[in-house]
């Protein structure tokens, strides 16, 4: 499909005006002047969640200073839905990490759940492709075949933080994977130094709806538990 | 099958009176409304009767007795009536119609036309709601949706027939008249200084289909119908070739009474869609009620904008 062409193709055969730029998978890029005319004229791809891939292929500049090597990239799917759970470390971006996996392994834009709720800088984080921390949402951009990163709560290395039962619970009945993000953790001056480690565990096995909040939150900390064991492991095999 | 639409006389109103009147399994459609009908209707039977006023909507249901209602007769505000207008047609011709509709004892379902007004916007609500997700709406469009919605799940209880409700995202189109469409098709129109949050919108075919498609399928409870993609109100109006002028604020009083003064007035829910986006996720409807090849929300802003210009005969043709 080429860029004159101004749809492409999502799933359930539902058409919408991309501009031959796909909204998941990363692909060629376009001369930057005609790139720009699109812009001023308004004809640009634009998803439900605010998203606008360009945004999103600027914040990933971002990502370059986080410097990775991945394990088991190739348990994220090619296409589709799927929650990727990481831990967080205050200050270490973490989750930019798992984002900046999921486009090396996979080619994707992933999107990172949460963002810091203020005027202007909420509105050009969620062009840049972050999602509201809800359930509802997460549910949405799961239905819609995304790919969503979801750090836990923030915790210090070697820990995985604790696990939003009201986010999570949009994630169930897609695949959940643990991601475990170790090293790298020295921030100077907001620039983490030193390679990240990123794991990608195994899906895991939530074969149950959250009818009341006991067993949504059982879900939660069962995911908490996922990444736990996988920072264990990486911590009793180091590179 | 008896089809009793009410507000036949709209944009809307009219395309589903036509739809359902090209169908075999329709075998009569009645409506009323309280202008005449947009489009040249074949079979239907229309009687022009304000909705406001409640012994003829009464008299007028209960001799048609209809095996199945729907329900267009919500009124935007600012459409083609004002706020308050809009607001007394919708509540008294709800009560009035689907009251009279349940009494006259023949009926067998309820589609009613709602918005995903419903939904509450702004950072304690979800920005892509699901049909599971609470109603809260914080403008008049909404809340007479929502009591239009209540109103006929009650008539379903009380009778035990079922209640589509199509939560439709804004309707726009070049020849609908629509809030949101004229304030868009002005010459400078005020956006979001501090954000640029992403709407939807609805093609008024495709509205219509849903209906139909609701009306003779066997589903029930709400759908969410809204054009595919999103645009963000910066962007709708650049797509337009018209100047964006950010608006924050204590400016946005003045930027109604501007667009107001201009021929465009601005309803609190076009507000609420510029300050905080209008978006809801279709997906249940799409495959419930099969819709295919809908037109997408940036297709649907073109089309508003290419208003239909005036080709003049040349000369040469006519001799």
């Amino acid at each position: 499909m080429g860029v004159g062409d101004p749809y492409s193709r999502r799933g359930g055969g539902v058409r919408v005006a991309a501009y031959g730029i796909d909204a998941d998978r990363v692909g060629e890029g376009e001369p930057l002047a005609r790139r720009l005319r699109r812009r001023w004229e308004g004809r640009y791809s634009l998803d439900p969640f605010g998203a606008d891939p360009m945004a999103q292929d600027l914040a990933a500049l971002a990502d370059r200073l986080v410097r990775i090597e991945v394990e088991g990239g190739e348990v994220i799917p090619q296409i589709g839905p799927v929650a990727l759970v990481c831990n967080s470390r205050p200050g270490s971006g973490d989750a930019l990490a798992v984002r900046a996996a999921v486009r090396a392994a996979r080619r994707r834009r992933a999107r990172i759940v949460g963002y810091p709720d203020l005027p202007v800088v909420g509105a050009l984080a969620r062009r840049a492709g972050r999602v509201r921390p809800r359930g509802e949402d997460l549910g949405a951009l799961m239905r819609a075949g995304h790919v969503a990163v979801v750090p836990l709560g923030v915790a210090l290395g070697g820990r995985a933080g604790p696990a939003s039962a009201a986010v999570l619970w949009g994630a169930l009945g897609f695949p959940v994977v643990p991601v475990a993000v170790t090293g790298g953790a020295i921030p100077v001056a907001g620039v983490p130094i030193g390679r990240h480690r990123v794991i990608v565990g195994r899906p895991l096995d939530l074969d149950v709806v959250p009818s009341d909040p006991l067993s949504a939150a059982e879900v939660a900390e069962s995911v908490r538990a996922g990444v736990q064991s996988l920072l264990d492991d990486a911590a009793a095999t180091p590179r | 099958m008896r089809v009793l639409v009410t507000g036949m006389g709209g944009e809307l109103g009219s395309r589903v009176a036509q739809l359902l009147e090209a169908r075999n399994d329709v075998t009569e459609v009645v409506g009323f409304d309280f202008v005449p009908p947009r489009r040249r209707l074949h079979s239907s039977i229309f009687r022009r009767i304000d909705p406001t006023d409640r012994e003829a909507v009464t008299a007028f249901v209960e001799d048609v007795a209809p095996e199945v209602v729907v329900h267009l007769g919500v009124y935007e505000p600012h459409a083609r009536t004002s706020p308050g207008g809009g607001a007394a047609k919708t509540t008294v011709g709800s009560v009035a119609a689907l009251g009279a509709a349940g009494r006259a004892g023949r009926l067998q379902k309820v589609v009613v036309r709602s918005g995903i007004e419903v939904y509450g916007r702004g950072r304690h609500f979800p920005t892509v709601p699901d049909e599971d997700v609470p109603p809260a709406p914080a403008s008049l469009f909404g809340h007479l949706c929502l009591e239009t919605e209540v109103l006929a799940a009650g008539l379903g209880r009380r009778e035990g027939v079922p209640v589509v409700a199509l939560r439709l995202a804004p309707l726009v189109g070049s020849h609908a008249p629509s809030p949101l469409g004229r304030l868009l098709r002005l010459p400078a129109v005020p956006v979001n200084a501090l954000g640029d949050p992403p709407f939807c919108v609805l093609h008024g075919e495709d509205a219509a289909r849903a209906i139909v498609t609701a009306t003779v399928t066997e589903v029930s409870g709400p759908f969410n119908v809204v054009a595919p993609g999103a645009a963000s109100p910066w962007q709708a109006v650049r797509l337009g070739g018209r100047i964006p002028l950010p608006v924050a604020g204590p400016g946005w009083p003045l930027a109604r009474a501007a667009a107001e003064l201009a021929g465009a007035p601005v309803p609190d829910h076009v507000t609420e869609l510029l300050v905080r986006g209008r978006v809801a996720d279709g997906s249940r409807a799409l495959s419930a009620l099969g819709l295919t090849g809908m037109v997408d929300t940036q297709s649907v802003l073109t089309e508003l904008f290419e208003w239909a210009s005036v080709t003049p005969i040349r000369a040469a043709a006519v001799a």
